[in-house]
């Protein structure tokens, strides 16, 4: 895969130190690297604090990325690797931390909703990311990678240096443990619009 | 293929479907089944539904502003740390070049002091260069008393042969008066007094001190009576004692420990010139002297002979007085002269050792340091003055090497 000559310029630049040109570099991932990091590690905190360990990792390694994968792939490659760190350090609960999810009032809002429908929707995203977080973590990755990220199955087996198989099942099996606890909630799932 | 192996062939080929990774056929093939079996109806809209709500999950979300600062700091952070370390790194790297000269320059100010073979750069500096590169020792002795005994100039005059028919002197071989010339003569003396409460020991001790050191007494006498109850002093004995030169430090040092010193003196005596010139003069008369007797032999007036004879006999008489005097302060340079006088008195009367009390010690201690570096700086100004010309040169040759050194690694790393 080739980078763009801009992003081979900063990439450059950066190896070089020239933190001006990393920042610049990083513009375009670090959202998300954000929400990668907030599926991961559950909690908003947790997932700042992922995020710039992440960025401080490739930072240092910035010059010895050899362009063998884009960038991009290097780049969450080490994020992923930052937060899986993270959750074994920790071990963190991520059921509990879904509180602070919700204190952050994170909603997007569909313009044609009325308030009972954002309301369900608000209901229904916030039982996804639990049944996310309650996933295992090796499911977990491969999902918020495939299904929310929507990088391809490659890209995720360089990513997660495991191989396109093991990553197809853990997706399937990650899919099917979803499927069942949205199911489970007949009331909110049966509701969503067609 | 009945029901439950179409479900089962639904199950194992849904992700495919959803990932779009299907041939056309085999998407229609599922979309019938979907449509003829309800429970894999359901499961296909339910799982359409999930990846729809998957991918609008994260949809519009930015990391927050703080998040966005706390890294953007963190790097600015890690990178101004990496310049404060590169910076420390090239003060330190030249912290270490700085240090590396200044060890190689006292070395080498350090072997230039010893003596060492210098190249000849270094022996210009100094007048007295000797063609085999061996630099003298420094003829500063510095006569205070402690200084360590010179060579001593010694010389191996003989005494002149006698004239044979020929007028010329059958002389042995005499003074090597040019290495005479490149050596100084000291005289070197010392004094002590001494009180002894073991008058009989510390005679004997200072007798085997004379035998240990082969010197030799010029003078010995002795008075005086054994002391007595009440008595101030007893017996005393005075002393002359000449001492090797090359001995007397070793000889003071032991003699100090004889007894209690209540007084000590040293005195060195430089007669070089005197000397230096005596041998001159004697070489001139010599020379005049051989002149004469070569007369003699060819002159056939007999007047003429008797004045030259006369004139030889002032000459040699001249020349015996030098050869004497020289003779005399080789004597003196070669066996030391010291005078020691010892009393005897009784126990509680002895008196505190002459010595130097702490704050005198100190005080010489610290004279004697910066004296000594003082030396030291100015030998090694001399040395980094000689050495100019090739640092010239070899400076600018290895900061040309660093360079090249430093642009070929870059260009390997990129």
């Amino acid at each position: 895969m080739q980078n763009a000559p801009d992003e081979r310029d900063l990439v450059r630049r950066a190896s070089q130190g020239d933190e001006a040109a990393f920042e610049l570099l990083m513009r375009a991932h670090e959202s998300r690297m954000y929400a990668v990091a907030l599926r991961m590690c559950g909690s908003r905190e947790d997932a700042q604090d992922c995020l710039q360990e992440a960025m401080l990792r490739i930072y240092r390694a910035v010059s010895n990325f050899k362009g063998q994968s884009s960038f991009a792939t290097w780049t969450y490659r080490i994020t992923m690797n930052t937060c899986l760190d993270e959750l074994r350090r920790r071990k963190l609960r991520t059921a509990t931390s879904l509180d602070v999810l919700l204190d952050t009032g994170w909603s997007p809002t569909d313009e044609g909703e009325t308030p009972e429908q954002h309301s369900i929707a608000s209901e229904q995203r916030r039982m996804l990311e639990k049944a996310i977080a309650d996933l295992p973590e090796d499911m977990r990755a491969a999902i918020v990678l495939r299904d929310v990220q929507g990088f391809s199955y490659d890209e995720i087996a360089r990513m997660l240096e495991a191989n396109v198989g093991t990553i197809k099942s853990r997706i399937s099996r990650g899919r099917e443990k979803l499927r069942e606890v949205l199911v489970r909630q007949p009331e909110l799932f049966g509701r969503y619009p067609v | 293929m009945n029901e439950q192996e179409g479900c089962r062939w639904f199950d194992q080929n849904l992700n495919a479907y959803l990932d779009g990774e299907l041939d056309r056929e085999a998407r229609e093939r599922m979309n019938e089944h979907a449509a003829s079996c309800l429970a894999c109806g359901q499961k296909l809209e339910t799982m359409t539904r999930l990846l729809t709500m998957c991918a609008e999950l994260d949809e519009g979300l930015t990391a927050p502003l703080e998040a966005q600062a706390a890294w953007r700091k963190a790097v600015r952070t890690e990178a101004e740390s990496r310049r404060r370390k590169r910076r420390t790194g090239a003060w330190a790297q030249g912290i270490g070049w700085i240090a590396a000269a200044l060890t190689i320059l006292t070395v080498s100010t350090a072997m230039f002091r010893q003596g060492v073979t210098v190249p000849p750069a270094v022996l210009n500096e100094y007048s007295g260069r000797t063609p085999s590169g061996v630099v003298s020792p420094p003829m500063d002795y510095s006569p205070a008393g402690t200084g360590e005994a010179q060579d001593s100039g010694k010389l191996s005059l003989k005494s002149d042969g006698p004239l044979d028919n020929t007028g010329v002197s059958q002389d042995q071989p005499v003074a090597d008066t040019q290495t005479a010339k490149q050596s100084q003569v000291i005289i070197r003396s010392a004094s002590r007094n001494l009180e002894s409460t073991a008058y009989d020991t510390d005679s004997q001790s200072i007798d085997n001190l004379v035998d240990e050191y082969e010197a030799y007494y010029e003078s010995d006498s002795q008075s005086g009576q054994p002391i007595q109850p009440g008595e101030s002093t007893g017996r005393q004995r005075d002393m002359t004692i000449r001492v090797p030169s090359d001995s007397l430090d070793e000889f003071l040092t032991g003699l100090d420990v004889i007894g209690t010193t209540t007084y000590k003196n040293q005195t060195a005596q430089d007669v070089s010139s005197g000397y230096f010139d005596a041998n001159a003069r004697l070489d001139a008369l010599k020379a005049q002297r051989d002149q004469i007797n070569k007369l003699i032999s060819t002159t056939t007036d007999l007047n003429g002979i008797v004045a030259l004879q006369d004139k030889f006999y002032d000459i040699q008489a001249e020349i015996d007085q030098l050869e004497g005097g020289i003779r005399g302060w080789d004597s003196k340079a070669d066996y030391s002269q010291v005078d020691v006088h010892m009393t005897e008195v009784p126990v509680r009367n002895q008196v505190q050792p002459v010595g130097d009390t702490l704050t005198q010690r100190i005080r010489t201690g610290f004279f004697d340091s910066v004296n000594w570096l003082s030396g030291f700086l100015q030998d090694m100004a001399v040395v980094l003055a000689a050495a100019a010309p090739v640092l010239v040169v070899l400076i600018p040759l290895i900061v040309l090497i660093v360079i090249i050194v430093k642009v070929v690694r870059g260009r390997r790393r990129r």
